[in-house]
């Protein structure tokens, strides 16, 4: 180890962060094509995510394609680095990431947007696409937060929007192919399905400021794996040197949700629902914990109980790994009677109903009533937990004061089911916390506007009053953030330079709550004229969004009809009721003819 | 059972006590050692490990135990195919009871590279020697410096280890005041039980 990095290493917090070697990494050798992904936050956060593990399986399936990884620096180590001119290097075979020949970023969420400039600059590579020359790696970007790509085209050589288990493999065999940069991203965004190179895009703008149109006029469609059975999935996962904040395997049962929660991006975004062969599972689940010595396996998707094999899974699954607890992370309150599943005990257990009142919850389609809530509340008490979470969201469109009541009431609800129990050893502690709604790209309220600074803070003050009571913790978040991440999830290219502004203020972990600093955020969009209120405004249905380039195969008219829908408190319902026509039975959905006929069904039902 | 001395180079050393025992926990998974279990509400695997060494200091001479029923030789074998880089085993050897190195341990040897113009007669020479303690308070340690020695590849200490240790990057701080600022690299080479004359490297009567 260079002599410098050692020494640092010794000052820091946390130094087998920056080390590598965990067990199960593949020993690095110098491919033909060299390929590092770049987390934009810290190891023990990146390390836990199944995305990246996915990516770098599908580029070292690539003959001779090489895939290391690097994960953003913690502010002490990244301070360090620079000043003893020490550049960000990869994990596994410890070079510089400039000697790369490509870096993917994983786009999770919004507020790591600051963290990828900040990992180029410790890198030694020019922010912007247009300061990097030929010499530099080509700067790529993946994850769900790169369906809306605009803020950070700037930067960005090209993205992958989608799938990455075919995108990413026909990527490396692409560089394999064509050496020279400026071809290989022509030849990319041509023959690649997601692929986006911001340079070979203009936006044209009117003279209000809104956007006209794009040139070339032509949709980018989300690159869509269809049969995940035979794609790449990694069978031994990499056993981080520090405890990370999931320190356990992962087995994506089935990738998408049936539910279309109104303010769900990913159940939008990861349609259709691909589910996995529970056999193919079980094997998988098998080789993950034997290699990696793990104690939890986590059953992950958006709405696990959803999983047509989950009866025969689990069995299956504590039949062929008896020692192995299970986590089903997002099990739904109507989905499963789930006690036979939950045998670790937690301190607490979530609930997320989401909206107060019956009414708000039909408008976001979050189809689940009070007496499922309390149905499963009484499960958990029943289970020995007396502490019980509960989420929801705050300033959802057509909210009033009665839809915060309502929170009230079911806190009120749950302390008398809990009242009514016989042996109560423990008193009741009920924790609160909403956070403000966030409209999003590709669902129906993308046109929504965000609840201002004053009537977050009105909603807040009368939910304070409303819960002041005994065992009864109410949480929220900073306003700030809410209308950063507004702003950068709905941005386009213009807010890029307010990124740029704000990294340059010293803004970086702008997701971590406590290194968030709204004045130096404010300072940027001052610096570069950009107003924030002109993101999280109301849009019009006519406008062209910036997003509109991207084709993630979910008609616009489909999620406007949703949006009506909304506003009427009509309740849509899950896909298994039968197809909604959301668009995606036009382009691939395996269970599409089924669905279809569900629906015919019920058509016929209501038409005697 | 098993009793081990095991390494945490390579960059290891950087990886902390507690998360050390995770690893250890899960090379014993991986290879499949059927470890007896703490009873009681939260069962955990039967292991005892030597006290903590500091976060960035290499060693070849940790010292573990492990309720396992297992040949000392398939033990250090599947150990070593199993474990992170930088953990492996050095020497094992099966046991009736629990040395408990954590309590028995009570010096250490470190050979320290890079104490350019330190005079080890000197040191050895002086009444006193303090280091800070975590209030910035000096502490006076002199008899916890059992020898200290210039070799060929730099200088060769042994000091206190165990419930009254002398950190050794303490030790070399406190040389940094006397003889300026110096980019030292400690290795902890060896660990010894027993008082006075009688010390013995840790797993001799073992063997």
């Amino acid at each position: 180890m260079d002599k410098k990095l050692s020494s640092i290493l010794k000052r820091v917090e946390k130094p087998a962060r920056y080390i590598g070697g965990e067990f199960n990494e593949v020993e690095p050798f110098e491919g033909a094509f060299n390929y590092c992904v770049c987390f934009p936050d810290v190891y023990e956060v990146g390390m836990s995510n199944l995305g990246i593990k996915i990516v770098n399986e599908a580029i070292m399936s690539v003959a001779g394609a090489y895939a290391d990884r690097c994960f953003a620096p913690w502010p002490d180590f990244g301070k360090e680095l620079k000043e003893a001119g020490v550049e960000l290097y990869a994990l596994g075979n410890k070079k510089p990431l400039k000697t790369f020949d490509m870096l993917g970023f994983s786009l999770q969420y919004e507020m790591s947007y600051t963290n990828v400039l900040y990992m180029l600059d410790l890198a030694g590579i020019p922010l912007r696409r247009e300061d990097r020359g030929d010499s530099f790696p080509i700067i790529q970007a993946g994850g769900p937060c790169a369906c809306n790509p605009e803020p950070l085209a700037d930067f960005i050589d090209i993205f992958i929007v989608g799938d990455g288990e075919e995108s990413m493999k026909q990527l490396a065999e692409l560089k394999i192919a064509c050496l020279e940069k400026q071809e290989f991203l022509r030849r990319a965004a041509a023959e690649i399905p997601g692929a986006y190179v911001p340079a070979l895009v203009d936006v044209k703008y009117g003279i209000n400021g809104e956007i006209e149109g794009f040139s070339p006029d032509k949709r980018i469609e989300k690159a869509l794996c269809r049969d995940l059975a035979s794609a790449v999935y990694p069978k031994r996962f990499a056993v981080p040197t520090i405890e990370a904040v999931f320190d356990r395997g992962v087995l994506e049962v089935m990738r998408g949700c049936y539910r279309g929660c109104r303010f769900c991006q990913a159940g939008f975004l990861y349609r259709p629902v691909r589910e996995r062969d529970a056999e193919d599972l079980v094997e998988t689940a098998k080789s993950i914990m034997c290699t990696s010595g793990f104690d939890e396996l986590s059953l992950n998707s958006l709405s696990t109980g959803d999983y047509s094999s989950l009866r025969e899974l689990i069995p299956a699954l504590k039949d062929a790994l008896p020692n192995v607890n299970m986590a089903l992370p997002s099990l739904r309150l109507d989905s499963f009677e789930g006690d036979f599943v939950q045998e670790t005990r937690k301190s607490s257990i979530t609930f997320a109903p989401e909206a107060g009142t019956q009414r708000l919850r039909d408008v976001i389609n979050k189809d689940v009533s009070e007496e499922e809530i309390m149905r499963g509340v009484r499960q958990a008490f029943e289970q020995g937990y007396s502490t019980i979470k509960l989420y929801f969201m705050l300033g959802l469109p057509t909210e009033t004061d009665e839809d915060l009541k309502g929170i009230r009431d079911i806190v009120f609800k749950i302390r008398d089911v809990y009242a009514a129990r016989p042996n109560r050893l423990r008193s009741l502690k009920i924790s609160v916390s909403v956070s403000t709604f966030i409209p999003k790209p590709f669902t129906p309220f993308q046109w929504e506007r965000q609840a201002s600074e004053q009537e977050v803070e009105a909603k807040i003050a009368l939910l304070r009053k409303e819960l002041h009571l005994r065992g009864v913790v109410l949480s929220w978040n900073d306003f700030a953030l809410s209308e950063m991440e507004a702003v950068f999830a709905r941005g386009d290219r213009r807010t890029g330079k307010v990124i740029e502004a704000a990294y340059r203020n010293g803004c970086i972990f702008d997701g971590w709550t406590h290194l968030f600093n709204a004045e130096k955020w404010y300072e940027a969009f001052r610096q570069t004229g950009v107003d924030p209120k002109a993101y999280t405004r109301e849009w019009r249905e006519d406008e062209v969004l910036p997003w509109d380039l991207i084709d993630v195969y979910v008609d616009k008219k489909f999620l406007l009809k949703e949006r009506h829908a909304a506003y009427a408190n009509a309740v849509t319902g899950s896909c298994l009721t039968g197809c909604k026509g959301c668009g995606l039975q036009k382009v691939y959905c395996p269970k599409k003819d089924e669905l279809a006929a569900k629906k015919a069904a019920n058509c016929k039902k209501e038409g005697e | 059972m098993i009793a081990f001395k095991y390494s945490k180079t390579e960059g290891a050393e950087f990886i902390s006590h507690l998360d050390t025992l995770r690893h250890l926990n899960k090379t014993f998974k991986r290879a499949g050692f059927e470890v007896k279990h703490s009873q009681g509400f939260h069962p955990h695997m039967l292991v005892y490990m030597s006290s903590p060494i500091g976060v960035g200091l290499k060693s070849y001479a940790e010292y573990c135990t492990v309720d396992v029923d297992i040949s000392a030789e398939q033990f250090k074998e599947e150990f070593n195919r199993y474990s992170p880089k930088g953990i492996k085993c050095i020497e094992s050897y099966a046991v009736e009871k629990n040395p408990n190195f954590a309590s028995v341990i009570t010096r250490a040897k470190y050979v320290i590279s890079g104490l350019h113009g330190v005079n080890a007669e000197e040191v050895m020479a002086m009444q006193s020697f303090t280091v800070k303690d975590k209030h910035g308070e000096p502490k006076e340690v002199r008899e916890k410096i059992y020898s200290f020695t210039e070799t060929a590849e730099g200088h060769e200490v042994v000091l206190a280890a165990g419930n009254n240790a002398l950190r050794p990057d303490a030790f070399v701080k406190r040389l940094a005041e006397l003889y300026g600022e110096m980019d030292a690299d400690i290795v902890k080479t060896e660990s010894y039980v027993g008082e006075g004359d009688s010390v013995a490297t840790a797993l001799s009567d073992i063997g």
